[in-house]
């Protein structure tokens, strides 16, 4: 579903994204991590079509997304760090608005409280204007797109940070109802333990390189924890040295 | 279609909700009405001024009729004739404010709007410079309080007001990424919520100068929708201007510093500097100069003519020959002024060939221009009037010539049979409309140059995630 074929970007001399060969297939749960700078944002906004590769192709669901980025963005929902909503329209308002944007039918309120409801927004909150929610709830909206748009692939960029452990839970609970509906998902996060509950494959980056990829439920957390200190602290090394 | 119909109906709201729309439209009305009342009361005070003149000529008319059906008999006639005569043929031309004057003052205070007609007279001292109306300093450095102002200099900063972050809003709040990740070209996107700004903002604003226009003149259906048609262009004009505004700038701040930028440059600079390139390309014509050389002219004539002087012929004629003279002297300066004014009215020409041209360098240059045609305030109405005027001064003379020929006094039955009226003939429609629609071009081609930058970049950064 979402394919990276020796994608690479540079900017001006800066290689921010090296060769990368990704597959996510559907209902799989891809997560990256990586220190500030890896090149996770920039393969999220390449699978999006916001940047244009230096090399290679980044296909979703089989069409090059610099080719046709409208096909491309309609089987996509992207969660960014902070999902900005509008403050002046109540959260159905927003969810209405937005899947309005996708071009979702019969956008009937009873619907639109179903998806919110789906995605855990209490229904107090659903006609209460979207100005006073937290990050938690602006999420949940942004789940509730992706129910009704039901979008096949999934790109977050760092989506719980900032969230309480609470929120953080529920979200990351929401996240693989969506990957048990067929969802394939690419998730860049600093949060190593609920990346290895959550995903499939976990990712270490580093200099835009995919160092290596490891299933999931083959390595525990302090495995895990131990591979990605190894790797950044051979960063620092590296970096030292020069 | 179903997308760009949720981004408008969504746009909406938000503006509704906003709590600044209806104060807008609210002050905006207010203005328009001020301006209306200000620009509806110089309306009052030129057809008053008009008004009384034209009752004077009546008046006058009638006395020398009571006079001659009265005073003057057979016996007496050489003794008042000639006096009465020389005051008899004293008519008026003027120049009345069009349907829609109250829109604006324009340069018809530059301009005379009254002429004594009178055969025994120079036709450079016809026109009663006093009624022009620029009376007041202040008037003169600020300019009128009209619709024209409102609408040239205060619509563009109420359309900027509401539309000044119609992106940067998304931007500053880090929305446009996500905004622009859900599956909707940015064009179409901002093309909507430009249009939903254009619904609420410019055709509301559009509406209530036209409701004022209507409230406050006796104007037609067709010059009001042709008046709103110009307003609702020009508003658009400053929304398509604060999408590209938009297109660059990073946050509302920056927006906002554009926008402002733009209409200080727009309405305010340019426009003083294109009179600038006027006044070095084709200065004004000097009245000091001008009258010191239509001075020396009458002068000459007279030397002339002093020269040449035949004795009055005894008996005296009907009309004395004194009368004669005059017409004469009066005829052969004519010519004598024509050659002297003949460079000025050059240099006139070619300054307001000039400053015509000017107009495409501003839309709000443009626009002042066509409220002004609108209005019937401006320079080309005010010249054409003159020209008329001085035609119609030529037809009185010959009607005098034929008299003095004759020598045949004016009668009551001249008068009851009614001396020649002035009737100013407005320019053809079609000249007028080809006017406006030049103008109104200007402010299309404007908004379409605004269009192809914003087009060009969005091209460049269609995703806005830099």
């Amino acid at each position: 579903m979402l394919h990276a074929q020796a994608l690479s970007k540079s900017f001006g001399g800066q290689r921010a994204l090296d060769n990368l060969e990704l597959r996510i297939a559907p209902g799989e749960i891809f997560c990256m991590l990586g220190a500030n700078g890896a090149g996770k944002t920039t393969t999220i906004k390449l699978l999006l079509g916001f940047l244009a590769p230096t090399s290679g192709l980044a296909l979703v669901d089989g069409i090059d997304v610099q080719k046709d980025p409208l096909a491309a963005r309609r089987r996509l929902l992207y969660l960014p760090e902070q999902v900005a909503l509008y403050g002046e329209l109540t959260g159905l308002e927003n969810l209405d608005y937005f899947a309005g944007l996708a071009g979702v039918p019969d956008r009937t309120p009873a619907r639109l409280r179903g998806w919110l409801e789906q995605a855990g927004v209490p229904a107090a909150a659903v006609l209460r204007r979207a100005a006073g929610y937290s990050k938690g709830m602006r999420q949940k909206v942004a789940i509730a797109l992706a129910i009704a748009r039901q979008a096949r692939g999934l790109l977050l960029d760092e989506p719980t940070s900032g969230l309480d452990p609470q929120a953080s839970a529920e979200f990351h609970r929401l996240l693989l109802r969506q990957r048990d509906a067929g969802a394939a998902v690419l998730m860049a996060t600093h949060d190593l333990f609920r990346a290895r509950e959550v995903a499939t494959t976990i990712g270490l980056m580093r200099d835009g390189r995919l160092l290596r990829t490891l299933r999931a439920n083959e390595v525990s957390a302090l495995e895990l924890e131990q591979l990605y200190l190894d790797e950044m602290a051979h960063a620092a090394s590296a970096t030292a040295t020069v | 279609m179903n997308a760009t119909l949720t981004i408008i109906r969504m746009e909406g709201r938000r503006l509704l909700r906003g709590r600044w729309l209806l104060p807008l439209w609210l002050l905006f009305g207010v203005l328009c009405a001020c301006a209306a009342w200000n620009g509806a009361a110089w309306v009052e005070g030129r057809q008053a001024t008009l008004a009384l003149i034209l009752e004077d000529e009546r008046a006058t008319h009638a006395m020398r009729r009571t006079q001659l059906a009265e005073q003057v008999t057979p016996d007496n006639r050489s003794r008042y004739g000639g006096a009465l005569y020389a005051t008899a043929m004293s008519l008026r031309a003027t120049l009345p404010p069009g349907a829609l004057a109250l829109l604006t003052v324009g340069q018809a205070e530059g301009y005379p709007m009254a002429a004594t007609i009178f055969p025994f007279v120079a036709s450079n001292t016809i026109f009663d410079r006093h009624t022009a109306g620029m009376e007041n300093p202040a008037v003169l450095a600020a300019g009128r309080f009209d619709l024209a102002f409102v609408v040239v200099w205060l619509l563009p900063l109420l359309v900027l007001a509401g539309s000044f972050d119609l992106f940067a809003f998304e931007r500053e709040r880090g929305m446009a990424p996500w905004l622009l990740s859900q599956p909707v070209a940015p064009g179409r996107l901002l093309a909507a919520k430009t249009a939903a700004r254009a619904l609420l903002l410019a055709l509301p604003l559009a509406t209530i100068l036209v409701a004022s226009l209507a409230f406050a003149s006796e104007a037609g259906p067709a010059a009001l929708l042709q008046a709103g048609g110009l307003v609702l262009l020009y508003a658009l004009f400053w929304l398509v201007l604060a999408l590209l505004v938009n297109l660059v700038a990073r946050n509302a701040a920056q927006a906002a510093l554009g926008c402002l930028a733009a209409w200080l440059a727009l309405v305010v600079l340019l426009p003083a500097l294109a009179l600038g390139v006027a006044d070095l390309a084709a200065p004004p014509v000097s009245q000091a100069e001008r009258a010191n050389a239509l001075r020396a002219m009458a002068m000459q004539a007279r030397a002339e003519l002093r020269t040449a002087v035949a004795p009055d012929r005894v008996p005296a004629p009907n009309i004395p020959d004194s009368l004669r003279r005059r017409a004469l002297e009066v005829e052969r300066g004519e010519r004598l002024i024509g050659e002297a004014l003949q460079p000025y009215r050059a240099q006139q020409a070619q300054r307001l060939a000039w400053l015509d041209g000017l107009r495409v360098v501003s839309p709000a240059i443009a626009l002042q221009d066509a409220l002004e045609r609108l209005a019937g305030s401006d320079a080309g109405r005010a010249l054409r009037f003159q020209h008329q005027a001085h035609g119609f001064l030529l037809e009185v003379r010959q009607l005098a010539r034929r008299h003095l020929d004759q020598d045949r006094l004016l009668t009551v039955a001249d008068y009851d049979r009614g001396l020649p009226r002035f009737v100013l003939s407005e320019a053809p429609p079609v000249l007028r409309l080809g006017a406006l629609l030049f103008d109104a071009a200007v402010i299309v081609l404007g908004m379409a140059v605004l269009l192809l930058a914003a087009g060009r970049r969005l091209r460049r950064h269609a995703t806005f995630t830099e």
